[in-house]
């Protein structure tokens, strides 16, 4: 990267992500306007005209377009700016201080995504700085609203303005951190998230008094249906994100991975599961990686002590894979659940998935192994969501990807307390995002 | 003496009951001092003197007394005039109307109580009527608030005007009516009550977000406790009462009612219950006769669909056989659930179930035998426990020996109502209770 050493680098991103930091843009009620303002003038400074949008009064998007010849079509980091409450009784550094203790900058957002948002910007205006010859329009979108579901953010701008964001390609949150298995670095690259399709478990009996009990009871009738889908294994999906996810592990394992291949397969998963040295939290994640969940959350029944009630009920949340739909996932329950169990969807968000093999993987792969020893990056699947489900409704690839080399365990504190990023992990990431986009850009 | 006019009789107890249901007792808020007004002025116009005792503002509390020469000490009827919540729009018949259709009387009520109040005030009546020289007081008590534990009428009565009703025997609620086995009538009479043992499970576990599902989840470690507390096989407790109630129908029908005794042992109480030609609901009170009954009745847990709670709560009815103890319930459950879940008993509604093991040999059973067998050729009594609580549990505290009779002809189906839907009583019943509670309570207070 010419005209520009890394100590400049790190203290100007470490620069616009306290400014950030210290835009206190909780959701609700978002207020992201202040920050958004706040990039808008930076970008001012550096002669880049933005486009503020607002949503609604105080919830404001900003979207800024970096011109190339128009061979390729265009390339989009996106990232939101508003972030979920903090308890500042429990934080050790005001959440919207933005302190440096000991190389860290702490604050609510620090990790999501601020950090993020600071990085991409930085990449953005170094483009520019540096004259990179685009064959891509790069632009770049900060959003609000994500926290609560984009409403205000990146769904609005989807259904409003999305010839300002329609792109090929797209640079999110939600991967670029490192996954240490068997002595290799794994990098994740997010390819993929779940969708939801909560439901209802109801159960009907007679109602009566309590002092002569029934066997005709809708409590109990609850309980033995909702036994069978804790005790299930639903079926297994490999997703071709999961499918890459495990092949690119058996392969940079080599030998000692090939035992992971059985992942692959629905008749020999869940015995490689049990085999896998792994901690039984990872093995959840994979479960989620392979299955669509279904977790009971709420009980619903009866009112007063005395009186047996007709209907009870149990809440459950599902997430389900890229691939499955309500209907499909409806034929999995119906296989565990007894007949006499009803089954209301209340929910019905679908996954989504980017290609695990796409141009843009290839470069994430080849400019990944360059920054981390060991490395080798695979696709992965959330289970939770993010704006991409929005901007993929557009066509575009959306990739989670924030290089990071921080510890694994720094995750903990996105949306916990003390959350905070390293300077030395900032500039990882403009470092290596920039390698990324002006690379994938200029060709 | 003319001969008692039964015709007339008949109308004037169906009037009575009539009135009794116009007035809408509905408890909470109870409101019985309307009604009770009513019953004074009745009482009042026959010559008879009440007092009405509030324990607040509209919750009033009638007793009115029949002086005996002193010789034998008092009986007491007793009977409550609120009446549980309806769902209006599931009635036929105005709920509060007094309506009487096919030869039954509509109304909230009609089973529980007002049927009974009404009987009880029509004998008393007759006796001061008809004169009848008495050894003992007869007290007449109606009570407020017995459907939400008494606190505002028969407990409050007890508690603070026990001389007011002070009494060696009296007669109330539940019992009366008949099971039919082998063709023999079987008039059933509450002599005792369960307790109750309410508790709370609850299961602890790890909170986490829901996207990512973990093995310490509280709402699954609850439901398998309550699958497992369904499916379990519970031991049954023999109370005095319930022998006596097996070994008298046994004994009865002779070598056809041998099946019986296999109520009596655990190995054989399932098959035997099965295989008895009584309807469902009559299975369904025996079985809670010889368990400690455990009905789970309310779930609560989580509030955010997409956060694992760390708590998941059950509460589950339970009511007790008399003898049987707290300790007990938790082996019991305990036994069926394994160590998983935190079981909570609710100290307010604990108590333990009451009987009169003895109660079969005393003067006053002796007599309701007498009567039924006079009235229904083939009739028999049988004591029976109750399988919920009356306000009999706060007058045997004075020392009253209570017994739950209503005599009554009706299949045992139409007590399905109480508490549900077009609750009804025949107008026939009015005058048969009228007709059997007379004679036993002559039989039993005549000098």
């Amino acid at each position: 990267m010419p005209n520009r050493n890394d100590d400049a680098i790190r203290d100007e991103v470490t620069q616009v992500l306290q400014g950030l930091l210290r835009c206190n843009t909780t959701n609700p009620p978002g207020n992201e306007v202040i920050a958004i303002n706040y990039l808008a003038d930076i970008l001012k400074r550096e002669g880049i005209v933005a486009t503020v949008l607002e949503s609604a009064p105080t919830r404001a998007n900003l979207v800024a377009t970096l011109r190339g010849d128009g061979s390729r079509r265009p390339f989009l980091l996106m990232g939101h700016v508003d972030v979920v409450p903090a308890e500042a009784d429990q934080w050790e550094h005001p959440p919207f201080a933005a302190e440096m203790h000991d190389g860290f900058i702490y604050g609510r957002g620090a990790r999501d995504m601020k950090n993020t948002v600071a990085i991409e910007l930085m990449v953005f205006m170094l483009l520019k700085r540096n004259g990179v010859p685009l064959k891509r329009d790069v632009v770049f979108m900060a959003n609000a609203d994500e926290e609560a579901g984009g409403i205000y953010g990146s769904k609005w701008m989807m259904q409003n303005h999305p010839d300002l964001i329609r792109a090929e390609y797209a640079l999110n949150e939600g991967g670029g951190n490192v996954l240490p298995i068997n002595g290799r670095n794994f990098i994740l690259c997010q390819t993929g998230e779940k969708g939801n399709s909560r439901f209802i478990v109801r159960t009907r009996g007679t109602p009566g008094h309590a002092s002569q009990p029934h066997k005709d009871n809708a409590i109990l009738h609850l309980a033995d249906a909702v036994t069978q889908l804790g005790d299930a294994h639903l079926p297994i999906h490999v997703t071709a994100t999961a499918r890459a996810f495990v092949e690119g592990i058996a392969r940079e394992l080599g030998p000692n991975g090939d035992v992971w291949l059985g992942l692959l397969d629905e008749k020999t998963f869940w015995q490689t599961l049990d085999a896998l040295p792994l901690s039984d939290g990872i093995k959840r994640q994979l479960i989620a990686t392979f299955t669509n969940t279904a977790v009971p959350t709420i009980l619903k029944a009866g009112s007063k002590t005395n009186v047996i009630p007709s209907v009870a009920e149990a809440h459950v949340d599902s997430r389900k894979l890229p691939g499955s739909t309500n209907a499909s996932f409806l034929k999995e329950l119906r296989a565990v659940l007894p007949a006499w169990a009803e089954i209301e969807f209340t929910g019905d968000m679908p996954g989504i998935e980017a290609k695990p093999d796409s141009p843009l993987f290839e470069k994430i792969k080849e400019v990944m192994t360059r920054y981390v020893p060991n490395g080798a990056v695979v696709p992965a699947l959330v289970v939770g969501g993010t704006d991409a489900r929005h901007q993929t409704k557009l066509g575009t690839q959306v990739y989670g990807f924030s290089p990071s080399n921080a510890a694994p365990s720094e995750g903990e504190r996105v949306h916990a307390h003390d959350e905070r990023v390293h300077v030395d992990d900032l500039l990882f990431g403009v470092k290596a995002m920039y390698d990324i986009v002006a690379e994938f850009c200029s060709a | 003496m003319a001969p008692i006019n039964w015709n007339s009789v008949r109308d004037e107890v169906t009037s009575i009951l009539q009135h009794l249901l116009r007035f809408d007792t509905t408890n909470p808020p109870g409101n019985e001092t309307p009604c009770l007004q009513w019953v004074a002025e009745l009482l009042r116009a026959n010559a008879i003197e009440s007092q009405l005792l509030e324990s607040a503002p509209t919750r009033g509390n009638l007793v009115a007394r029949l002086k005996g020469d002193g010789s034998k000490p008092p009986f007491i009827f007793m009977g409550h005039v609120d009446v549980v919540p309806v769902e209006r729009d599931k009635w036929t018949h105005d709920p509060f109307g007094g309506e009487i259709s096919d030869g039954f009387v509509y109304g909230r009520g009609a089973l529980d109580m007002k049927n009974i109040d009404a009987i009880q005030t029509m004998v008393f009546l007759l006796l001061q009527r008809e004169g009848v020289p008495l050894a003992r007081d007869i007290i007449f008590m109606l009570n407020a608030d017995e459907e939400t534990g008494g606190a505002f009428g028969a407990r409050w009565m007890q508690e603070n005007h026990p001389d007011l009703i002070q009494a060696e025997a009296g007669i109330t609620e539940l019992g009366g009516n008949a099971v039919e086995f082998g063709g023999k009538k079987f008039f059933m009479v509450q002599t005792g009550e369960k307790g109750g043992s309410g508790f709370i499970l609850r299961a602890r576990g790890s909170a986490g977000h829901a996207s990512q599902p973990h093995a310490d989840n509280a709402v699954l470690k609850l439901i398998r406790a309550i699958q497992k507390l369904g499916a379990a096989e519970r031991p049954i407790h023999v109370s005095p009462t319930m022998r006596t109630f097996v070994e008298t129908i046994a004994r009865e029908l002779g070598a056809d009612g041998e099946v019986l005794y296999g109520l009596l042992e655990d190995e054989t109480f399932d098959e035997t219950l099965n295989a008895l030609p009584v309807p469902a609901s009559m299975k369904k009170m025996l079985h809670s006769q010889f368990h400690n009954s455990m009905a789970p009745t309310v779930l609560n847990a989580g509030s955010k669909i997409n956060v694992i709670p760390t708590i998941a709560e059950c509460t589950v009815d339970c009511r007790i056989v008399p003898g049987q103890t707290r300790d007990d319930v938790l082996r019991e459950v305990r036994a069926a659930i394994g160590d998983n879940c935190e079981i909570e008993f609710r100290s307010e509604i604990v108590s333990t179930g009451v009987e009169q093991a003895s109660a079969p040999m005393s003067e006053l059973w002796r007599l309701i035998d007498k009567h039924v067998r006079a009235h229904v050729g083939d009739g028999v009594t049988v004591p029976f426990l109750m399988t919920g609580g009356t306000d009999s549990r706060f007058q045997v505290k004075l020392g009253t020996q209570m017994f739950g009779f209503t005599p009554a002809l009706a299949p045992i189906q139409e007590y399905d109502r109480i508490h549900g839907h077009d609750e009804r009583v025949a107008i026939s019943d009015l005058e048969f209770g009228v007709r059997v509670l007379y004679d036993i309570v002559k039989d039993y207070c005549a000098a």
